[in-house]
């Protein structure tokens, strides 16, 4: 269980029961040995190891005053009739001085606050030295965070749109499980039929909805509320989502951060474009989801419908939103699967546009944006379109495969390809035509 | 494991740390591992177990659990999923009166469950353990468990900085 301690780097923060006093002097006190606790279930069946254990926690509490207060107020309130107070009143430390929990093992501490949640331990924490210390044990976190989050590692949340995971091994924060969870626990949950974990239990207060579209109802009527929304794994079939406002959207599963989670995040929409971004989102975020448009009928057929102008992702008017390791796909046989228009200044990074029936990357009427490091391949149409006065920046993406060309620009499209890896396209790499000007750099 | 109807009924002597021999079916005592791990090694001998952790007036109450619950069969090893929500208060009426004991005496179950191995006895007693930690401030638990505040001063203004967050649930989360 404690294999995946973090290096004792910044420990300075850390303290427990002092080993001696050089290490009180130095405050830079060792977290209690967590190596020598073992978990309950880990238990060897004989059983006795409890003895040992027990004079460990005794060991370590050798500097720790047993002596109960005169002026205890448990005493002086005892004729109070509040639930607490008769409590402290029925639960007197036992009579020979002897501590209730100095005889408990740290194994067994740690199996009672196992069955609590955050904001309890953060009380408990406050305690006493070993409240401390047992309650900073990571495999206590680690249960706690995956349970509400899922993610196998803990995600930091920077600033606004800013997010990175970190390996808890190459983690800075002693406890990365405990401050993850710090970092985002004003986010909303979509994780539909899971209220149980979210809602209605004692010391957790986190939010919880079956739908995306209750999740962004809910930020709306609470404007002083962090606008963040964990989409947990499932796949989502929400009405149009039409987003004026810095809303972030990130998706929330276990696996690997780079590679499965936005597998397992899917939203998709069979009539109407499935995201759009408009005015009033500049500073929005949508990550490590795939976002599909996925029509059920083809357009073509005379009064059949008109699925030119539906996509996957739809980024409109002079806004800036981030794009982070989504996967962008659209099965309709017009249009294409990711638009950016009307000025939209996108950052688009690490995102994939793969094997679309069509076009994957309209850049049109001024928008401009940042693409870095995209896969753009095996569409059916072109992989990039760019038209009227479009000039956006394109960084190590990678377009190959394409059935048609790889980048077409067109009708004043400009376009700046930096260190792109563009090849194999069926027609061309790169066709300039009626007016465009796109550079490109090796 | 010796499992088979007949030897259920088998008397099983367990002695006490002070000397008191108790006479047990194998029925009753089967849910702990420690007393199961004991027989199988002692093989024939119907010499009592000792054992030295357990004081005679705990381990009664213990057998008396055990006499209660003996019908209930093993809690699937659901262990295998660590992500299982732990909840703790899905204890039984009659549970909930057995553990309405002082704080020292429950205390007593506890270490007793965990030495004997008996697990679901060792869940209960932790879950009312925590169902007492909910929902008080730390100055309550404090007065609860006669546990002294021990830090120092900078270690106390250090806490407080890392769980500021835990302050803040009512200005900024919804109820």
């Amino acid at each position: 269980m404690a294999d995946d301690l973090p290096p004792p780097a910044t420990a300075a923060q850390q303290f427990t029961t002092p080993a001696s006093p050089a290490a009180t002097e130095e405050r830079c006190l060792r977290r209690q040995d967590t190596k020598r606790r073992r978990s309950i279930q880990q238990k060897d069946e004989e059983g006795c190891c409890t003895s040992s254990m027990a004079a460990t926690a005794d060991d370590n509490l050798q500097p720790i005053n047993k002596r109960f207060k005169a002026e205890s107020p448990g005493e002086a309130r005892s004729k109070d009739s509040t639930p607490v107070e008769n409590e402290l009143a029925r639960y007197q430390p036992a009579s020979d001085g002897t501590n209730y929990w100095d005889r408990m093992p740290d194994e067994l501490v740690l199996k009672v606050f196992s069955f609590l949640y955050e904001y309890d331990i953060a009380t408990l924490s406050a305690v006493s030295r070993r409240f401390y210390a047992v309650s900073n044990d990571l495999n206590l976190w680690r249960t706690l965070y995956q349970q509400a989050f899922e993610y196998t590692v803990p995600l930091f949340h920077l600033d606004n749109g800013k997010f990175e995971f970190r390996d808890v091994k190459r983690c800075r924060d002693h406890n990365p499980w405990k401050e993850s969870f710090r970092q985002l626990r004003f986010g909303v949950h979509v994780r539909p039929r899971k209220n149980h974990i979210y809602e209605g239990l004692k010391g957790r207060n986190l939010k919880q909805f079956d739908r995306l579209e209750q999740a962004l109802i809910f930020l709306e009527a609470e404007p002083t509320r962090e606008k963040l929304i964990f989409l947990h794994s499932g796949t989502y079939f929400p009405e149009p989502i039409i987003i004026k406002s810095p809303v972030q959207i990130i998706g929330a599963a276990a696996g690997s951060p780079g590679t499965e989670i936005n597998r397992n995040v899917i939203i998709e929409n069979t009539e109407d474009t499935t995201i759009c971004f408009m005015e009033g989102s500049a500073g929005a975020y949508v990550g490590y989801t795939t976002l599909r448009f996925n029509p059920e009928k083809k357009s073509g057929a005379p009064g059949g419908p008109q699925h030119q102008t539906h996509y996957a992702l739809c980024i409109t008017d002079a806004t800036t939103v981030t794009v982070d390791r989504c996967r962008i796909n659209s099965t309709s046989d017009v249009g294409a699967a990711l638009c950016v228009k009307k000025g939209a200044e996108p950052k688009v990074r690490h995102c994939s546009v793969t094997d679309c029936e069509n076009v994957g990357i309209y850049i049109t009427d001024n928008a401009s944006g940042h693409f870095e490091d995209c896969e753009i391949a095996r569409n059916c149409l072109a992989g990039v379109w760019v038209k009227n006065h479009a000039n956006p920046f394109f960084k190590k993406c990678h377009i190959h495969h394409g059935k048609d060309v790889g980048i077409f620009t067109f009708e004043y499209g400009m376009g700046y390809f930096e260190k792109c890896n563009i090849h194999s396209n069926r027609i061309s790499g790169i066709e300039v035509k009626n007016h465009a000007n796109p550079t490109v750099l090796r | 494991m010796a499992a088979d109807g007949d030897s259920m009924d088998r008397i099983v002597k367990i002695k006490s740390k002070d000397g008191q021999i108790f006479d047990v079916t194998l029925g009753t005592i089967k849910k702990s591992k420690l007393i199961m791990t004991m027989l199988e090694q002692l093989g024939d001998s119907t010499d009592a177990i000792p054992l030295p952790n357990v004081d005679g007036s705990t381990l009664k109450k213990v057998i008396e659990w055990l006499e209660h619950h003996k019908e209930e069969p093993e809690p699937a090893e659901e262990e295998s999923d660590p992500l299982r929500m732990r909840i703790s208060t899905d204890i039984s009426e009659w549970d909930k009166t057995f553990f309405d004991v002082e704080q020292s005496v429950l205390q007593a179950y506890i270490l007793a469950a965990n030495y004997l191995s008996i697990k679901p006895l060792l869940d209960i007693g932790c879950k009312t353990v925590a169902n007492m930690i909910k929902g008080k401030t730390t100055e309550q638990l404090r007065d609860l468990f006669g546990l002294e505040d021990d830090f120092t001063d900078e270690e106390r203004a250090a806490i407080k900085r890392e769980y500021a967050w835990a302050d803040d649930e009512e200005n900024q989360a919804a109820a």
